[in-house]
């Protein structure tokens, strides 16, 4: 993860006069890349903004979030696959115990990611000098994403409460994300696909905007963490009802 | 008759169209080892995994030591032992490490019994569930249920992948496990493994007991094969009970079921030149209630 991440913001000094200018002057990509940050670039693309694309990068996203739906996915849906659960539940432990101990060490691990994800990005713009982003400016950034990744895994650990196949929780992550990315990409172009936006994970995750108004986005990290626990609770619901 | 460790009334489940077990009943005094036997599909499993609490049943009641196995699943799986037909665990375990989860979630050090588990069934404690054998995972599984000492053991044909000697050790264990007070229900789809552990034996087939009696009345019932030579033809009739399947001047093969003392009373009134006595042909009871 630093390494990825390092690896995005690196080469924003050396490019980023030419990419400034390249995207001030072409209509397309100031819609293209306003409309994955939820923003109106026709105005200038400033440095923060800039730098804000990269905390929207699929593979940073994709990491996340896979890294909580890899999380969700373990149990119960990947122990009743590869036949471990029942050794583990014969023991006494309650479900949601199980259930909950999974889901503490996902949240932990994802707090360690998007931490290292930070720290990747405060090493790669160290180049910017005094014009880079500073910790506090990302921090915002940061915990939004964690919060985003916190809700899907509450809902991979609904689609996993519900399966006996980790491979059907997997999919519910590439369409999540696919459907994200793909109302945040066609949202500029396509009119009748802003309704739907609010349906895609980007609406709620707008580094553009917290870089940009420098604001904590209290209430979207509120709703994501809100809405992944009430999946979860969903989920631990279903586990305490269904057949192993 | 002894208090029931485990009561099955009415007991009920599908998956899906599919009805795994039909109106089940059972019931299994305390301090026996029951044998659970039937071919695949029978039901077997399900039974076991509903006793566990993994599966909720459609209907009826299942019940084991004095617990609801849905409603109060917790309590009981911290009083029973559970192997499961296709034991299986976390790749990275060893049995010392697995022990040692297993003591974290029981509350309770279960190294040391658990140890001298593994050694007596000659399980390297420190090798990784990912290389194990098919046999040796099951020796883990047996330790990790046996080390609880606990009042009723549910295993799902425990002995298959483990070799002659771990079976008499596993034997041995069970045995000890009842003197302790355990009860034991144990399923498997071959008669050997039960005629040799178990006092009591239900049939199940297509999801239910079909019969349910113990081992010594299912040897009674059970048929001998029987061959008598004469020096001359036999004075008298046969007993009715013997079936005769092949008769020429002086060999006579047939089939006898229950006591033998009437036939041998019989045969000591006739020329005998020889007789063959079969041992009860249990294995052919068994499978005249599969087929």
């Amino acid at each position: 993860m630093f390494g990825l991440c390092w690896l995005l913001a690196a080469p924003i000094a050396p490019l980023r006069e030419g990419v400034l200018k390249l995207v001030s002057e072409t209509p397309f990509l100031q819609r293209l890349v306003g409309g994955i940050m939820g923003l109106d670039l026709s105005g200038q693309l400033t440095l923060q903004l800039l730098v804000s694309t990269t905390w929207a990068h699929p593979f940073l996203l994709i990491a996340c979030w896979g890294f909580a739906t890899l999380g969700a996915s373990r149990f119960p849906a990947r122990e009743l696959e590869q036949g471990t659960l029942d050794t583990l539940m014969c023991q006494p432990l309650s479900r949601t115990r199980a259930l909950l101990a999974h889901t503490l060490v996902t949240l932990l691990g994802l707090l360690g990611l998007t931490a290292v994800a930070l720290l990747g990005f405060t090493v790669g713009l160290r180049p910017l000098g005094n014009d880079a982003p500073t910790l506090t400016q990302m921090l915002p950034v940061a915990a939004s994403l964690w919060a985003s990744s916190v809700f899907m895994l509450g809902l991979a650990t609904l689609v996993s409460a519900h399966s006996r196949h980790a491979g059907r929780v997997t999919g519910t992550l590439l369409g999540v994300t696919l459907w994200s990315l793909l109302l945040a990409y066609l949202k500029p172009f396509v009119p009748w696909t802003a309704p739907l936006a609010p349906s895609g994970l980007l609406h709620y995750y707008r580094p553009g905007e917290i870089m940009q108004s420098g604001t904590w986005p209290l209430a979207s990290i509120a709703g994501l963490l809100a809405a992944g626990l009430a999946l979860w609770l969903l989920a631990a619901r279903k586990l305490n009802t269904r057949d192993l | 008759m002894a208090k029931a460790a485990l009561s099955a009334v009415g007991l009920s489940k599908s998956y899906g169209r599919r009805a795994a077990l039909q109106g089940l009943h059972l019931e299994v005094p305390q301090g026996t080892i029951c044998g659970l036997l039937g071919p695949n599909g029978a039901g077997k499993t399900t039974t076991l995994r509903t006793a566990l609490g993994f599966l909720r049943p459609d209907a009826g009641v299942l019940t084991a030591l004095g617990l609801d196995c849905w409603r109060d699943s917790l309590a009981l799986r911290s009083r029973v032992g559970y192997l499961s037909a296709d034991m299986r665990f976390y790749p990275w375990l060893t049995p010392r490490k697995a022990l040692t989860l297993a003591s974290a979630i029981r509350g309770r050090d279960l190294t040391k019994t658990g140890l001298l588990l593994a050694e007596r069934l000659r399980l390297e404690p420190d090798l990784r569930t990912v290389g194990m054998s098919r046999g040796n995972l099951q020796k883990l599984g047996l330790t990790l249920a046996l080390a609880h000492q606990p009042e009723l053991l549910i295993l799902d044909e425990p002995s298959s992948g483990l070799d002659p000697l771990v079976q008499e050790t596993f034997a041995e264990l069970l045995l000890e496990a009842q003197r302790g007070g355990a009860t034991v229900l144990l399923s498997s789809h071959t008669f050997a493994e039960v005629s040799r552990l178990c006092q009591d034996v239900a049939v199940v087939k297509e999801g239910r007991v079909v019969a349910h009696e113990q081992l010594d009345a299912f040897r009674g019932r059970a048929a001998r094969q029987v061959v008598l030579v004469f020096s001359t033809p036999p004075a008298a009739d046969p007993p009715s009970a013997l079936q005769i399947e092949h008769r020429s001047e002086n060999v006579w093969r047939g089939r006898w079921t229950g006591d033998t003392g009437p036939l041998l009373a019989w045969c000591a009134h006739q020329p005998i030149q020889d007789a063959e006595i079969s041992p009860p042909l249990l294995d052919d009871a068994f499978l005249d209630f599969y087929r």
